[in-house]
């Protein structure tokens, strides 16, 4: 089976996966990083966003290989305790329910939030409108943009 | 003290007011001797700390930070020492143990309180003894007992271990709602959030045991078809197979499909695999001819028939099949299958050693995997064990045991742990999904154009036949029609009728968020504008002439429903949405209502939108109005009001499941539609302050969306859609 170096949330490991299989399968079942969620597997609803080299990515529609010299961040990687201000302002605002795409919106919007310090509605409506909530928080993700958005700034 | 702690929670069961479903003793640490537990549901223990069990199953809708801080008010906990933990899996609870239908709240809100107050009750008493005074001198405040004379405090924590000693009181005083602290308070956060926010919370998907293998199962896409021949050369290529073989189906109640299971050493090997496998399959006559077309156009037809069942009757007899003639007015209109589509897809880890089951999962009802699940096998409910998840979302699908009772069949022929997952395609092509229906309306309008006479006929296989085991049995047919207007018409009409049909369907139905109010409430508050238009009454108005000066009274049922509330949230909704005002051409403002009996809510949804000459709708606003009686925590309410209005407009816009061939068409997001963020305006959320009965809100406030915007569409551009989704009449958002 291949070998493929991969730098995930800052640490640098070697992992051995077949060259076909998924990102989202190697961090959820090589890794055990379950906080990236399976949703779909083609690329429809976002819940297994991580980022590439700070862009999100469907981690689904990616294999290890071409992760390889390239940073992944996961959700477990933003702060152990939810410090982050994307966190900080999820919890504020509280906006899970289910809370299963939360990782997938949460990756998503921090990515936002370094293209665009302080997003319109109409940027946070592109950005996020590749990915599905069923329990519908969307009002609430967007809110929290914005609060993020306010936290970073202070 | 440990036996007679145990002894004394049998008795305080045997009251039956604790929670009446609870009918046997959970499998918690009674013996653990730093605790007291004066009811199955509440533990306080020396180090401070108040575990509070919550055996409803937390989907997103917040039981586990609702029911605890009904507990904590009562019983006077400081807030940051409760902990809500999911309440271990009892074998013996049966069908009982389920989670469903907006009425977490309803049901445990009394069982909760006095849960809490007896145990208040009982930590004052032992300190008033410890004072010497009486207890009418002390109260109880963030975990410690005050008394009033002197201010000296001792904490719970002192008092468990004489408090164990004590009688529970049978009939415990509990607060005045003036004195609630946490209930109804703004403020609160769902208790998991930080786990959810940082990756750390586990669902069934993130769980695993040791020596666990991964299954995916190939399905027959059609309805009662079987495995012909399977080819395993088709996937010798593909490294970490373990096993193959063939599924047998599971029979009524469970509805699992003939198929071809897929065991290997990683889920990746499973799933390529599953892509691979070459499965050929016999259909039974007819059946992979079936389509969306087919069954609604057998709907249509068997309305024209004789009712298979009259479900509600008033006033004079209503012909089965009035005639269109001037006087009646008539309108057809139909609604799609739907997918229920929770985010995380249907899985479940099952092991089977020494003779019994042990799960691992998501379930809204573990009791019916106990109980029918268990049968497959010749066992009982006593030969299961379930470790109970979180769920990424529910919404019905897991009311059903089809998922479990797969992974149970593939661990008990494996004989090792094994994690069955629904790969998305799977989820959606194997949904038990939200029935297909068509109706007739028709009504006749009195000289002072009100409905003189109503008649609502549908056509539709009950959830029943497939999840209940009662395939032509016609009893359930009532299932169908009890929600709602169509189970008891909310509005004065004199003389009316309710029929039902059944159209037997060709996919496996289930129970999906808002049930048969999904459909017949949808239909009936369209209709009503119908009439509203015919009458030239405004919509409101007509509503409200039809509701005002009508007294409460049971309906059929036996729920008490309050005409008064429910023109109440109308008249709230078309104030906020500014009915009256003067709208420019191609603006239009909508309006709908429902009471929820099962979850004893009233909610209204209007909209203001503007359509353009290609149909693209633009909601320029929307406002609820709801009456729900008491709210435990405001915020999680509004959260899920926020949902339920998100579910409805992808029902209304979007959403359907179709079949060709038998089969269903849709496999994943891109096909099969729901809103996403750029689709959802604002709702402005209104509840009405009220301290009567707390009824459910996951379920009420999703079926005055989808009328609600209707209504609003038609009134917009004139032109009336009696068929959903609207994207079929060319529709966008």
């Amino acid at each position: 089976m291949p070998e493929y170096q991969l730098t995930i949330n800052g640490k640098s490991q070697s992992i051995e996966a077949p060259a076909d299989m998924p990102l989202l399968w190697v961090l959820r079942d090589v890794l055990d990083l379950t906080g990236t969620k399976y949703g779909c597997g083609v690329g429809s609803c976002g819940s297994c966003t991580v980022l590439l080299n700070g862009k999100p990515i469907r981690s689904c529609q990616y294999t290890a290989s071409a992760c390889v010299g390239k940073t992944v961040s996961t959700i477990e990687g933003l702060s152990e305790e939810g410090t982050h201000v994307v966190q900080q302002a999820w919890m504020e605002i509280n906006v899970p329910q289910c809370g299963y795409c939360q990782a997938g919106q949460i990756m998503t919007s921090v990515a936002l939030l370094q293209t665009f310090p302080q997003p319109t509605d109409e940027q946070i409506d592109e950005a996020m409108q590749g990915l599905v909530c069923r329990c519908g928080t969307y009002a609430r993700i967007k809110k929290a943009i914005h609060k993020a958005a306010e936290l970073g700034n202070k | 003290m440990q036996r007679r702690a145990f002894i004394q929670l049998s008795s305080f069961l045997s009251g039956g007011w604790v929670v009446a479903q609870l009918v046997s003793l959970p499998a918690f640490a009674a013996d653990d001797p730093v605790c007291f537990q004066p009811s199955p549901l509440i533990k306080l223990c020396s180090d401070g700390k108040i575990i509070v069990y919550v055996y409803k199953q937390e989907m997103g809708q917040g039981v586990q930070t609702s029911l605890p801080l009904i507990v904590a008010e009562e019983l006077e906990a400081d807030p940051k020492q409760v902990i809500a933990e999911a309440l271990p899996y009892s074998p013996s609870s049966g069908f009982n143990y389920s989670t469903g239908g907006s009425t977490s709240i309803l049901r445990e809100f009394m069982p909760l309180r006095k849960a809490g107050a007896a145990a208040r009750e009982m930590l004052i008493k032992v300190a008033a003894n410890e004072w010497g005074i009486s207890v009418d001198n002390c109260r109880a405040q963030k975990s410690r007992v005050i008394n009033t004379t002197t201010n000296q405090s001792i904490a719970f924590k002192d008092l468990i271990a004489k408090a164990s000693a004590l009688p529970i009181p049978k009939e415990p005083v509990l607060k005045n709602y003036k004195d609630f602290t946490l209930i109804g308070k703004p403020g609160v956060k769902k208790n998991n959030i930080r786990d959810i926010v940082t990756g750390k919370l586990k669902y069934g998907l993130d769980y695993r045991v040791p020596n666990m293998l991964y299954a995916v199962i190939v399905r027959c896409p059609v309805m009662g078809g079987k495995v012909a021949s399977w080819d395993k050369q088709s996937v010798a290529t593909i490294d970490g197979i373990v096993e193959l073989f063939e599924m047998k189906e599971m029979g009524d109640q469970l509805e699992t499909r003939s198929g071809v299971a897929i065991v290997a050493n990683t889920r990746w090997a499973a799933l390529r695999a599953q892509k691979s496998l070459q499965v050929q399959w016999t259909y039974p006559a007819g059946a992979n001819e079936k389509s969306s077309a087919s069954y609604f156009a057998e709907q249509a037809a068997r309305l024209q028939k004789t009712p298979d069942m009259i479900y509600n009757e008033k006033g004079a007899a209503v012909n089965d099949m009035p005639q269109p003639d001037g006087e009646w007015i008539t309108a057809s209109y139909q609604i799609p299958f739907v997918a229920h589509a929770a985010m995380e897809p249907l899985n479940c880890i099952a092991d089977f050693s020494n003779g019994k089951f042990t799960l691992w999962g998501g379930f809204q009802n573990p009791g019916k995997t106990a109980s029918v699940a268990t049968k497959f096998f010749g066992l009982t409910s006593k030969d299961i064990f379930i470790n109970l998840m979180p769920l990424g979302g529910g919404f019905g699908r897991r009311l059903s045991a089809d998922y479990s009772a797969e992974a149970m069949q593939v661990a008990y022929q494996i004989k090792r742990p094994v994690q069955l997952m629904f790969t998305r395609e799977d989820d959606m092509k194997f949904d038990n999904y939200r029935p297909a229906s068509s109706h007739i309306l028709s009504a006749k309008l009195g000289a002072d154009k009100k409905p003189a006479d109503w008649l609502h006929k549908i056509a539709i296989a009950p959830v029943a036949d497939y999840l209940l085991g009662m395939k032509g049995n016609n009893n359930w047919l009532a299932m169908e029609a009890e929600g709602g207007s169509m189970g008891d018409m909310y509005y004065a009409i004199p003389s009316l009728r309710s029929a039902v049909s059944r159209t037997p369907s060709p996919l496996v139905e289930g129970w999906w968020r808002a049930v048969n109010f999904s459909y017949n409430n949808v239909v009936i508050e369209c209709f009503i504008d119908e009439l509203a238009k015919k009458a030239g009454v405004d919509p409101v108005e007509y509503r409200l002439s039809l509701l005002k000066n009508m007294p409460a009274r049971k309906i059929k049922d036996g729920t008490l429903f309050d005409p008064a509330r429910l023109a109440a949230v109308v008249e709230l909704a078309a104030e906020k949405i500014e009915w009256n005002k003067k709208r420019a051409a191609g603006k239009g403002v909508g309006i709908a209502c429902c009471f929820y009996n099962h979850a004893k809510a009233y909610t209204a949804h209007a909209f203001e939108v503007s359509v353009s000459k290609t149909k693209k709708i633009k909601i320029l606003r929307a406002v609820v109005a709801t009456d729900v009686g008491l709210v435990i925590d405001p915020d999680g309410f509004a959260n899920q009001v926020e949902g339920g209005f998100v579910w409805g407009l992808s029902a209304v816009l979007k959403s359907e499941i179709t079949l060709a061939n038998g089969a269903v068409q849709q496999s994943s997001f891109f096909d099969f539609l729901v809103a996403r963020m750029p689709d959802v305006p604002a709702l402005e959320i209104h509840v009405i302050p009220s301290n009567a009965e707390p009824g459910g809100a996951g379920e009420t406030s999703v079926p005055s969306v989808i009328p609600g915007l209707m209504n609003a569409i038609a009134a917009a551009t004139g032109v009336r859609v009696r068929e959903l989704p609207l994207k079929n009449k060319g529709y966008s958002i």
